[in-house]
C-alpha cells in the first residue's frame, strides 16, 4: 500500500516535470525565441492546471507520509517559498498577458515576471530535490538558524541540481514549441535552440555528477549500487540519439515521446537512488516505512486515487482527442 | 510581531485572497452555462455573448485561483507543520478528492473556453455544467477539512498522538454539512451580486450594449437574490450547530460575557473584555436564546464558563459577525426588492436609482464572505483543532516568519490590484466590442481592422 502511494507520488512529480516542466521551459527560452506568436497557444488551453500534479504529490505526501511532509516544509521553508514565488509570478503574469486587452506599460512587467518566475520555480524545485536526496538535516534545536534553514540546501550539489532542472525544463519547452509548430515535411522549427538546450541539459547533468563525486555524497554511491537507478539513467542516455534523430528527420511526435521518456528516466533515476530513504536526519534516516500514515488512511487514499482516476480519465482523453489529435489543429487563439 | 501572529496573518491573507477566486470559480460557471442554455433555446445572440463574456471572467479567476490554491497546499506545511503531521492522515482524504474535482473542472473549462466551434452544442453546454458542478464540489470538499478543525472526528487523541484514525468519519464530521451549505450559498450570493453590480455600473455609464447588460444583470441578480433569501435559513442552521458544539465561539460572536437564561441578541456594540460588558449595543430581549436553541428561555453559555486562556479574540469575532449578518440582511432586502420589481414592475429595473443601488452592492457579498470566515477562524482560536491542538503548538519553529508574511502580503496586494485592473480593462474592451481574450482574438481584431480599412 505504502509502495503504491509512493509510486503514484513519484509519478505525479514526473508528470509535473514533463507537462508542467514544458510550460515552465517555454517561459525560460522565450527571450531566445525569435518567432513568439505561438507561445501562448503552446501553453494554453488550461495552463496553470498542470500544477494539479504538484498539488497531488503534496497531498499524497501529507496524507500518506505526514512526517516527511512536516519535516520537509520546516527545513526547506525558504527554497519552497522560492518555488511559490515563481509559481505565483509566472502563472498570474501569463494569465494577465493573455487576457489583458490593453496592458500599456504593464506589458513589459508581465513578460519579465513570466520569464523570471519560469526560472525561479525549477531552480528551487531542483534545490529542494537535491537537499532531500543528499543533505543531513540537524535535529539539535540549538544548531542555529543557518544550520537548520539554509545550510541543508545551500550546497554546490543543490545549486547544480537546480541549474540542471532549469536546463531540463528549458529543453522540454524548446521541444514542445518545436513539436507544436511542426509542419508536415519541413524541418522542425526552433531546431537550433532545442538542440542547444538538449546539450546544455546533458552538460548540467554531468556537472551534478561531478560535484557529487568530489563532495563524496552517499547519494552517488547509492545510485551506483541501485539497479533501478542505473537502468533508468542508461535508458536516458540511450534516448539521446533518439532525440537527435527526431530533429534530423523532422518528427514532432517522436521528439515529444523521446523527450518525455528521457526526462522521466532522469527523475526516476534520481529518486530511485535514495530509495527507501526519504530524508536524512543527522541522528537517523527517515525511510518511507517510518513516515507512512496508519493503515486505514492508506486504504482510503488508494481508493480515492483509483476512483479519481476513473472519473478523470474519460474527460482527459476526450480533451486530448479534441485538441491535440490531427497534424495541424492548434488552439484557435494561436492561428 | 510574534511568529504565531505572523503565521496566522499570512494564512489569513492567503485564504482571504484565495476565497474570492474560489467563490467566483464555483458559481460563475453556472451563470455562463445558464446563458448558454438560454442561447441554445432562444438563439438570441445576446446570450451567446454573455456566456462568452462570463467565461472569460471564469478563465482569469480560475487561473489565478489555481495558483493561489497551489500556494495554500504548500503553506499548510510551511506555516503549520505540526498540525499537518497529525491532521494530514486524518483529514487529508477530502483534499485528494478536491484534487480530482479540480482536475475535472480544468478539463471541462478547457473544453468550454476553446470548444465553441469545435464541440457539438450539447456537449459544450454539458461541459459548462460540469465546470460548475466540480467547482462546487471542490469548495464543499475543502470545507470538510475546515469542518474537521471545528468539529474534530475520526480519531482518539492519546498522549499527543492521534490513534484509531478513521478518515471517512473525519470527513463526515458534524460541522461539514451546515458549514458547506452556508459557504456554497454565500458564493452564489457574492458572485451574483458582484456580476450584477458590474452590469448595472456599465448601464449607468451609458453603455451602448444595453440589452447585453440588462440580460446579464437579470440572470446574475436572480441567482444572487434567491441565494440571499435562502442564506438566513442556512445561517440559522449554522448558528444552532455552533451553539451546540462551540459555545466559546458563539459567546464571542455575541460578546456574551455572562452565562444566562433568556440571553438577549446584541446588535452592534463595542465589547469591553476588562469590564466584561458591551457598550452601546441594541438589545433584543431573549433573542439569542431563541435563535441558538429555538427556545426564548434556553440557557446560553457565556465566556464566564470558558477558561480565560481559551477565549477567542472577542472584539474581532463580534464585529465580524455583526458585519456578516448586517451585509447579509441588506443583500436579502435588495434581493427581495429586485425579485418583486422583476415580477411586478420590470420597467423600473432600468431606473437610475435602482441601477445605482445594485451597482453599490457589487463588493458586499465578498465582504460578507471575508467577515464570515473571520468569524469561523478567529472564533475558533486559540485552537487549530478545536479542543485538541492549540494553534500556538502547530506553528512552524522557523524564526522570522514576519518576513515571509510581509513578502506574501506584498505579492498578493500587487496581484489583487493587477487582477482588478485587468478585469476593469476586460469590461471596457467588451464595451468597445473588442472581444479580446481566448476566443478567436486575432480573427476578431483582423475583421475589425478590415472593417476599419474598408470603412
Amino acid at each position: 500500500m505504502a509502495e503504491l502511494v509512493l509510486a503514484v507520488m513519484l509519478a505525479a512529480l514526473v508528470i509535473y516535470a514533463v507537462f508542467g516542466g514544458a510550460d515552465f521551459g517555454v517561459g525560460i527560452i522565450e527571450p531566445f525565441v525569435r518567432q513568439r506568436d505561438g507561445i501562448d497557444g503552446a501553453i494554453a488551453p488550461v495552463w496553470e492546471a498542470n500544477h494539479v500534479w504538484l498539488v497531488l504529490a503534496l497531498v499524497l505526501a501529507f496524507v500518506g507520509f505526514p512526517e516527511f511532509y512536516a519535516l520537509t516544509t520546516t527545513y526547506l521553508h525558504l527554497p519552497l517559498l522560492g518555488v511559490l514565488f515563481g509559481i505565483v509570478a509566472r502563472g498570474s503574469a501569463f494569465t494577465f498577458r493573455h487576457y489583458d486587452p490593453k496592458p500599456g506599460g504593464l506589458a513589459g512587467w508581465y513578460t519579465a515576471l513570466f520569464r523570471a518566475g519560469s526560472v525561479l520555480t525549477p531552480l528551487f524545485l531542483g534545490i529542494c530535490m537535491a537537499a532531500t536526496a543528499s543533505s543531513e538535516f540537524p535535529t539539535d534545536p540549538k544548531a542555529g538558524f543557518y544550520a537548520w534553514y539554509i545550510a541543508p540546501w545551500n550546497t554546490p550539489f543543490a545549486w547544480a541540481t537546480g541549474l540542471f532542472v532549469v536546463a531540463l525544463f528549458a529543453f522540454e519547452g524548446a521541444a514542445l514549441l518545436s513539436a507544436e509548430h511542426a509542419l508536415a515535411g519541413l524541418p522542425l522549427p526552433h531546431e537550433g535552440l532545442a538542440r542547444f538546450t538538449h546539450v546544455f541539459a546533458i552538460f548540467c547533468g554531468a556537472l551534478v555528477f561531478t560535484i557529487a563525486y568530489f563532495a563524496e555524497l552517499p547519494w552517488l554511491t547509492e545510485l551506483l549500487s541501485s539497479g533501478w537507478a542505473i537502468a533508468a539513467l542508461t535508458c536516458a542516455t540511450l534516448l539521446v540519439p533518439q532525440v537527435a534523430s527526431a530533429f534530423d528527420r523532422g518528427r514532432p511526435w517522436r521528439l515529444r515521446l523521446a523527450m518525455g521518456a528521457q526526462v522521466s528516466c532522469v527523475l526516476f533515476g534520481f529518486f530511485a537512488a535514495q530509495f527507501p530513504v526519504l530524508l536524512r536526519l543527522d541522528n537517523r534516516l527517515l525511510t518511507y516505512q517510518d513516515a507512512v500514515a496508519p493503515e486505514a488512511t492508506m486504504r482510503t487514499l488508494v481508493w480515492a486515487l483509483v476512483i479519481g482516476l476513473v472519473l478523470i480519465l474519460p474527460g482527459f482523453v476526450y480533451l486530448i482527442l479534441v485538441y491535440k489529435a490531427g497534424p495541424n489543429t492548434r488552439f484557435s487563439d494561436s492561428h | 510581531m510574534s511568529n504565531l501572529l505572523a503565521a496566522r496573518s499570512q494564512m489569513a491573507v492567503s485564504l482571504g485572497f484565495h476565497i474570492i477566486f474560489t467563490c467566483i470559480g464555483m458559481t460563475m460557471p453556472w451563470l455562463m452555462a445558464a446563458a448558454e442554455l438560454r442561447y441554445r433555446q432562444s438563439h438570441q445572440p445576446v446570450y451567446r455573448e454573455l456566456a462568452k463574456a462570463w467565461s472569460k471572467g471564469v478563465g482569469v479567476f480560475f487561473a489565478v485561483g489555481a495558483v493561489s490554491g497551489t500556494v495554500l497546499s504548500f503553506e499548510l506545511g510551511l506555516l503549520w507543520p505540526e498540525f499537518m503531521r497529525h491532521a494530514g492522515p486524518i483529514i487529508g482524504l477530502p483534499f485528494s478528492w478536491e484534487g480530482t474535482a479540480f482536475f475535472i473542472e480544468a478539463i471541462a473549462l478547457g473544453l468550454f473556453l476553446y470548444g465553441w466551434d469545435r464541440l457539438p452544442p450539447f456537449i459544450h453546454l454539458f461541459s459548462g455544467i460540469v465546470v460548475g458542478v466540480s467547482g462546487v464540489a471542490s469548495g464543499v470538499l475543502v470545507i470538510a477539512a475546515n469542518g474537521f478543525m471545528n468539529s474534530p472526528a475520526g480519531f482518539r487523541w492519546v498522549d499527543g498522538h492521534a490513534v484509531d484514525i478513521d478518515p471517512v468519519a473525519a470527513m463526515f464530521n458534524d460541522a461539514w454539512a451546515s458549514e458547506s451549505l452556508h459557504m456554497v450559498i454565500a458564493a452564489f450570493v457574492s458572485t451574483g451580486f458582484a456580476a450584477a453590480g458590474v452590469h448595472a455600473y456599465c448601464m449607468l455609464r451609458g453603455s451602448k450594449k444595453r440589452e447585453f447588460h440588462q440580460q446579464g444583470l437579470k440572470l446574475a441578480l436572480t441567482m444572487g437574490a434567491v441565494g440571499a433569501l435562502l442564506q438566513p435559513l442556512s445561517g440559522d442552521l449554522s448558528a444552532k450547530d455552533v451553539a451546540k458544539r462551540q459555545p466559546a465561539k458563539l459567546a464571542a460572536m455575541e460578546a456574551l460575557y455572562e452565562t444566562q437564561r433568556g440571553a438577549p441578541l446584541l446588535l452592534g456594540g463595542i465589547p469591553d473584555d476588562a469590564a466584561r460588558t458591551v457598550h452601546h449595543a441594541i438589545e433584543i430581549p431573549r433573542g439569542l436564546s431563541f435563535l441558538a436553541f429555538a427556545d426564548p428561555d434556553a440557557e446560553v453559555i457565556g465566556l464566564d464558563r470558558i477558561p480565560r486562556d481559551q477565549w477567542p479574540p472577542i472584539t474581532i469575532t463580534h464585529f465580524a459577525f455583526q458585519i456578516m449578518v448586517g451585509l447579509g440582511t441588506l443583500m436579502a432586502a435588495v434581493g427581495a426588492s429586485f425579485l418583486l420589481l422583476r415580477w411586478r414592475r420590470p420597467q423600473l429595473l432600468n431606473h437610475r436609482a435602482v441601477l445605482g443601488c445594485i451597482a453599490a452592492c457589487t463588493p458586499l457579498g465578498f465582504l460578507a464572505v471575508e467577515a464570515g470566515w473571520t468569524v469561523t477562524e478567529v472564533g475558533r482560536q486559540p485552537w487549530i483543532i478545536y479542543g485538541v491542538m492549540r494553534t500556538a503548538d502547530a506553528v512552524s519553529p522557523m524564526p522570522g516568519l514576519q518576513w515571509s508574511f510581509l513578502s506574501i502580503m506584498l505579492v498578493y496586494g500587487l496581484l489583487g490590484a493587477v487582477t482588478c485592473s485587468v478585469v476593469v480593462r476586460l469590461i471596457r474592451a467588451n464595451e468597445r466590442g473588442l472581444a479580446l481574450g481566448p476566443h478567436e482574438p486575432d480573427q476578431n481584431a483582423g475583421e475589425l481592422a478590415k472593417q476599419a480599412a474598408h470603412g
